[in-house]
This record gives C-alpha cells, structure tokens and sequence, in this order.
C-alpha cells in the first residue's frame, strides 16, 4: 500500500482526467492516493471517487495577498507555506506532479523531501529538469516538439508513474439522487416523444474558450437536422450562470423554445450524461466527466485543442476534426476557420450509432472523424472517415511504434497493419524517406563518436567534436522518426553535469552508442513496415487475380 | 501618518431619549436627540449592502448604536450567519460602551486602539478584508478621525525585508526571509535575486513557486491544454 500525492494545479478538465489515473492507482492496490489542486478546481476534485484527501491552495488570495498594496507580500508567503504545511509534514511514497506548469514543478521539488519518490517535472538543487525515466524524458522534451503527439498525456503519466492503465471502476462520486431524478426526466422525455428507445443527443452549448465553439450557425442546423430525425432528441447542455442561460434561451427561441436545455452543475452533469446516449461537444471539461461516466462522445476538435493529446479518452469516443495538416494546436497563434459543417456532424452521428461501423460517414472535404480504440500503449485515434492525410497518419501511428521498440521492447503488429491499411504507396515512399534522414544522423553520430575518441588522445580535436555533435543535434528539427531519439539524447547531453574531460567525455560516449541502439530501432521498424508492406501488396495481387479470374469465368 | 487620532476631550452625555452619547474632542458622535432613530436612518440607507453580503466591516463605533441595528438587520437578512468588524481609534470609547453594556456582542469583533500599521499586521482582519465585505462608515466618527481612517484605506504594507519579517509569525518563514540581505525589498529579493541563486533549497522552491504563481500563474511547460 502506497501513500500517493497527486499535484494538478490546471483547470476543471485537466483536474476531471486526472481520475482515469486515480483510478489505476487505487483499483486493487489499496494505495490512498490525495490530490492537491487550486481552490478554484475543488468543484472537479471534490467529484472524484478514491480520493483520500483533498488539499487546496487558495491562489486567488495568495495573489490578491501579494498584489494588493494593503498587505504585507510577507502574508502570501506565509500562505502559501502555510496552505502545504499538512503535506509537507507527512511522508509520501509518492508525488506525482500532474500539473505540467511552472508552478507544479517548483512545488514537486519542495515536496521532494517528504516523498520517496518524484514522478513527473521537478528541479535538482541546481534547477536542473530531473527526469527520473525515459517515460519523463518523452514528456518532457519530446511531446513538446512533435508536431503530432503520438500518445495521449493520460498515457503518458499512466507510463511515467510505472501503473497499468485500469479501464474499469466508478471514478466519480455521483448524487443517487440526481442519478434517479435524471433517470426519471429523460425516459419520460423519450417517452413523451413517443420512441421509448429514442436517442437522447447532449449539446454542450459554449465552451470557455469562443475558439473552441461549435459556431452557433452550425448548431442551429445540427439541431434542425436532429429534429428531423424521428428516434433523436437533442438536448442542450449548459452550466448554472447567467450568461448560459442567456445564451440557451436566445438560442430556444430560434427553435420555438422546443428544444430541452438542461442546467447542471458539475455534479449533476454527471447523472445527466450517465442517462444520454451521445455527447456532441468541443474541448470541454463536460468531455473528461463523459468520459468517466463512459458516455460515447463526439468530440468536435476546433481552435487550438490538442486532441492527440487530451482528447476524448474513452474506447466509444470520436473526434472529428479539421484535417490535421491543417490544425494549429499552440495557443495564441490563430487557427484557419473550421470546414466541419452541420451534415458532417449529423453524419457522425448516424456513423456512432450504427453496429457493423461499415459504412463510413460521407464528410466535407478537408474534415477527418477519428475514432478511439486501444492498444497496448494506450489510446490510440485512427482515422475513419473524411480527408486522411496518410503521410502524417503513416508518421504518427510508426512514431507510437517506435516508442513500443524503444521503451517496451514490444511492437505493436497491429499499428504496421493499420500503416498498410492507409496506402501502400505512401507507406513505401514515406519509409525510404526515413531510411535516407536515419543514414543521414548515423553519419554525424559515427562523425560524432569518432571525433570523440580522437579528442580524448589530442584535445585539439575538440572542435571537431563540437563541431560534430552540433551538426547530429540539429536533427531535432527534423520531423521524420530520429526527431524522437535525437531530442531524448539532446536532453541528456544538456542534463550532464560539468566533470573532467574524460569523465564526460565517457558519458557522451554511452549516450552516442544508446543513440546508435535508437537508430537501430528505427531501422527494424522500417525493416518490419517494408516486409508488412510487400505481405500486404502480395495478398492486394493475389486478390485481385482472384477477382480478375472471377470475372473471365462469368 | 500611521498613529492614533489625539484625544484632547472626552466625555459622555445623555440624550433627549436617555442615550448615552460619547462626546470627543468637542464632537458628539451620536444624535444629541435621539440615537437610535439616527442609527435606524443610517443602517436603512445601506440596506442594499448589507443584503448582498453576510460581512459587514464598521468604521466607527461611538457607543454602538448603530452596530446594534446592523445585527439586528443582519439577523433578519442572514440569520445566524454574519460576521461584523468594527474599527475604532480611540479604546476609551469602546472600553466605555461595553462597561455601560451599549453593545450587542452578536458575530460583532471589535478593533480598537490599533494604528493602521498594527490592524494590517492581524491575519483574522486580513482575511476578512479578503473576502470583500460590506463597508459602513458611521458619519461622526469617520469625520472625527478622518486621518486615520483615510490611513487604514490607503495603506500601504512595508515592503522591506526587515520590517515584513516582524509582521511574519511562522518561524521557517521568517528564518528564510533573513537569509537575504534585509535592506532589499520582498520584491527585489523573490523576483530578482532568488532565480540567479545557483544552488536552491526546498524553501526557495516554495519561493519559486510563489513568485511564478503571482507572476503569471499557470504557464507551461509541455504542450497545450484547455
């Protein structure tokens, strides 16, 4: 039984997803695991099921205590030592920094010596990052230059904390009686409508974001297309305030006030999506609780939202989107006016309740429909539907194998499968390309490694060395394959503390030879596509006789 | 400007109504006539306030009349559920009010005596000024010590290191305020100085943390989030 303290200083969503975590730490361990988030998150945390206890910092009186002239910028400090003294004086076997900020690194650190271990973003004593495995070193310096992530950040801190991801198990507190009184108003709605297995659609109606809105346009006509549709009703979800219950009575009144708007804090939401039977939404906090409640979700991915890392994490979910070349997922820089019409969601939809999954949703041009499943590493997003740009498709899926050759040892033959399934032809450009850039980064790592040696015996040669290692760095920039490798071994090369020349000059030596291993798994993994990619061209050919010959007889 | 109000006069009269009516420096800080109706009038003239808020802050205490009134429109409004502060400059008249037991102690605490500099130092006051109560003043005495009252609004904290560890009570705290140079402000110290250390303890992480919490909160270091 371990004693595990969790620190997610983000917002509602962020604190929401945490639980899948929560969850794979307490199911069956009998681990305690506390959570530590902003006062203005306790909404979410108070939520969570298995949650030993929760801390709070107050960061809005910390701030105001700082800020304000009135008070003493002493009383902020005193605050906050305050406001952690009841963690800081107990012993943890754990802390996980979840938080991924600024603010949630320098705590991990102070908190380093009352836990036995750190797991995520946190500082030496000489404000160094301190990455304690290559999961953290992935996160940290990796996932932050690709430009598609290939594994999802729930993933990512599930591998991190060294846990098995554990799908089952309530992850949230419910109300049982908001459960039955939900329960109750929604089948009597079906009923009232006349279909008692009509489907109920939830759609969030605003988000905190305008970016990441469905435009309002398109929701009138998705919700006229519903309409039509005898076996659906669509709800309208919002929150308790003012301004959304000013937006969803000017957005009735289009519809004749027909339509049902639901009003639910982030309790209550909960028993509502545990009674629905899809969820239309953008990037919302009311996603993540979906996704504890295992409600299907149709994520409507806009603006800036990184759904290949925080998207809809659960196996029923899809996310339609904007082709991916064409998404700018970094915050501040303006994303191009979205193509995803009101018919293509109506599509989705249909698409979500169908069985077989065969027939796949006709979809604008320039719009993709992903849809969620799982593998070994975690959730995985496949293209289904629309415009698929296979060169990046191709790139992401052989990335996530790369991390399994390289961090498990275990690939996944299901992702080479999947690269065939996207084309063929594309495949074997795109593999040739990478085996052109993998020999290009050997030449600089033996350049490197040989440069190395020859400085160890004549200094002179150092320059060589730099020169050398500079020129193999720089394929940190590439977004081919070695981008994955190259950032990890940069990472180390910049973590190496300043010794003797022969003493760092021995721990740059291991770190080309491990980059070299890395290439080499890099290589293996194109060797293993090149052979799936030939199987897969010689049963095409062999079908396509097979049909040929079919047709001569008839 | 950070001192109490000089008393030169004091003493107590009666009313037309049989009130006490503490008398100031020559200054009469209730109605010679009738007390109670002035403080009715007051209190009904801030209603609106008091209605939206369960704390009431009271600049001025006189003998209390229109404290009482305020608890009793409180009690109405918030049931049991309020809390009023009243700030006075000068003990005697508070020390006089409860002898004469003028005032209805109901959720009421009273501050008086303290210049602007020692009430900032209470961390009870301070978080009850966090959480924005109401404000009433009581005309006669906010005219009265209209210096000290305008120097409790506009206060402005020290900002050096030395005189921001007296009003610091948690030791650890202290001891690592004293770990810079004094003469530097909380400011100069946290933001400039702290992040070129070359080597960090646990405390100056806790430090960090406030100083990027304050500076700009929630920043990242991977990738993007909603």
């Amino acid at each position: 039984m371990k004693k595990i303290l969790i620190i997610n200083l983000r917002r509602l969503g962020d604190v929401f997803s945490t639980a899948h975590l929560i969850n794979s730490l307490t199911t069956g361990t009998g681990n305690q695991v506390s959570l530590l988030t902003y006062k203005e998150s306790c909404r979410a945390s108070e939520n969570l099921k298995n949650v030993t206890k929760h801390f709070e910092i107050d960061r809005k009186e910390i701030i105001t205590l700082k800020t304000n002239k009135l008070f003493s910028d002493g009383f902020a400090f005193e605050q906050l030592y305050s406001q952690l003294s009841l963690i800081k004086n107990q012993e943890w076997d754990q802390v996980i920094n979840y938080s991924n900020d600024v603010v949630g690194a320098y705590l991990a650190s102070y908190l380093k010596d009352s836990s036995k271990q750190v797991v995520g973003v946190h500082f030496n004593h000489l404000r160094n990052v301190v990455t304690q495995n290559e999961w953290e070193l992935l996160f940290n310096d990796v996932l932050p230059v690709v430009k598609y992530a290939p594994i999802h950040f729930v993933d990512c801190y599930h591998k991190m904390s060294g846990v098995m991801l554990v799908k089952e198990g309530e992850k949230l507190n419910t109300n049982s009686i908001y459960n039955e009184t939900a329960f109750n108003n929604i089948n009597a709605v079906r009923r009232e409508h006349g279909e008692a297995n009509s489907k109920i659609i939830g759609i969030q109606l605003k988000t905190a974001d305008p970016a990441k809105d469905i435009p309002e346009a398109i929701l009138h006509e998705l919700v006229n297309l519903i309409k039509k549709n005898q076996e659906m009703i669509p709800f309208l979800l919002i929150a308790p305030n003012d301004d959304e219950r000013r937006a969803a009575i000017e957005f009735n009144k289009v519809h004749n006030d027909e339509i049902v708007v639901v009003e639910a804090d982030l309790q209550a939401i909960a028993s509502v999506l545990m009674n629905i039977d899809l969820l239309v939404t953008p990037d919302t906090a009311i996603k993540h609780i979906a996704d504890l409640t295992d409600t299907p979700v149709l994520e409507i991915s806009l603006g800036h939202a990184p759904f290949l890392k925080q998207g809809s994490y659960s196996k029923d979910s899809m996310i339609l989107t904007d082709v991916i070349s064409s998404r700018e997922f970094t915050q501040g820089i303006a994303s191009k006016a979205s193509l995803i019409t009101a018919h293509d969601i109506m599509s989705c939809i249909f698409y979500s309740f169908t069985r077989s999954k065969t027939i796949k949703p006709r979809l604008s041009n320039e719009v993709t429909l992903y849809q969620a499943s799982f593998d070994q590493m975690g959730i995985r997003y496949t293209p289904v539907a629309g415009t698929i740009n296979t060169k990046i498709e191709i790139h992401r899926l052989m990335s996530r194998q790369l991390i399994n050759m390289m961090f498990e040892q275990a690939p996944d033959n299901s992702i080479y499968h999947d690269v065939c399934n996207l084309d063929l032809s594309t495949a074997t450009d795109w593999s040739n390309s990478e085996k052109t850039i993998v020999t290009n980064v050997m030449k600089d790592l033996l350049g490197s490694l040989r440069s190395l040696l020859q400085s160890v015996e004549n200094r002179k040669s150092s320059k060589d060395f730099v020169v050398n290692l500079g020129k193999l760095i720089s394929h940190v920039d590439s977004q081919a394959l070695v981008q994955i490798p190259v950032s990890m071994f940069k990472s180390k090369i910049e973590a190496i503390n300043a010794k003797s020349f022969e003493e760092n000059a021995k721990e740059v030596e291991v770190l080309l030879y491990e980059l070299k291993s890395d290439m080499q798994k890099i290589l293996q993994c194109l060797k293993e596509l090149e052979v799936q990619i030939n199987t897969s061209k010689m049963d095409d050919m062999i079908t396509r006789n097979l049909e040929s010959t079919k047709v001569q007889h008839t | 400007m950070n001192h109490l109000p000089i008393i030169s006069s004091y003493e107590v009269k009666t009313s037309r109504t049989q009130q006490k009516v503490p008398v100031v420096n020559g200054v009469h800080l209730h109605s010679i006539y009738n007390p109670f109706k002035e403080a009715e009038t007051l209190i009904n003239n801030n209603l609106e306030p008091i209605t939206n808020k369960n704390e009431v802050l009271i600049l001025g205490l006189g003998f209390g009349y229109h404290v009482n009134y305020t608890i009793e429109k409180m009690t109405e409004l918030h049931g049991n559920n309020f809390k009023i502060i009243v700030i006075e400059p000068n003990h005697q008249v508070h020390q006089d009010c409860i002898a004469l037991d003028l005032l209805n102690k109901k959720n009421v605490l009273v501050y008086s005596g303290f210049t602007a500099e020692e009430l900032y130092r209470d961390l009870d006051l301070i978080h009850f000024l966090l959480r924005k109560p109401a404000m009433i003043a009581h005309p006669a005495s906010f005219n009265l010590y209209q210096m000290y009252f305008k120097t409790f609004l506009t206060f402005e904290a020290p900002t050096q290191l030395d005189e921001i560890s007296k009003f610091t009570e948690i030791r650890e705290v202290k001891n690592y305020l004293k770990t810079f140079d004094s003469n530097n402000t909380f400011e100069t110290a946290f933001y400039t100085m702290l992040p070129k250390k070359e080597q960090f303890n646990s405390m100056d992480f806790l430090a960090m943390a406030l100083v990027e919490m304050t500076k700009r909160s929630g920043e990242k270091v991977v990738g993007d989030s909603e």
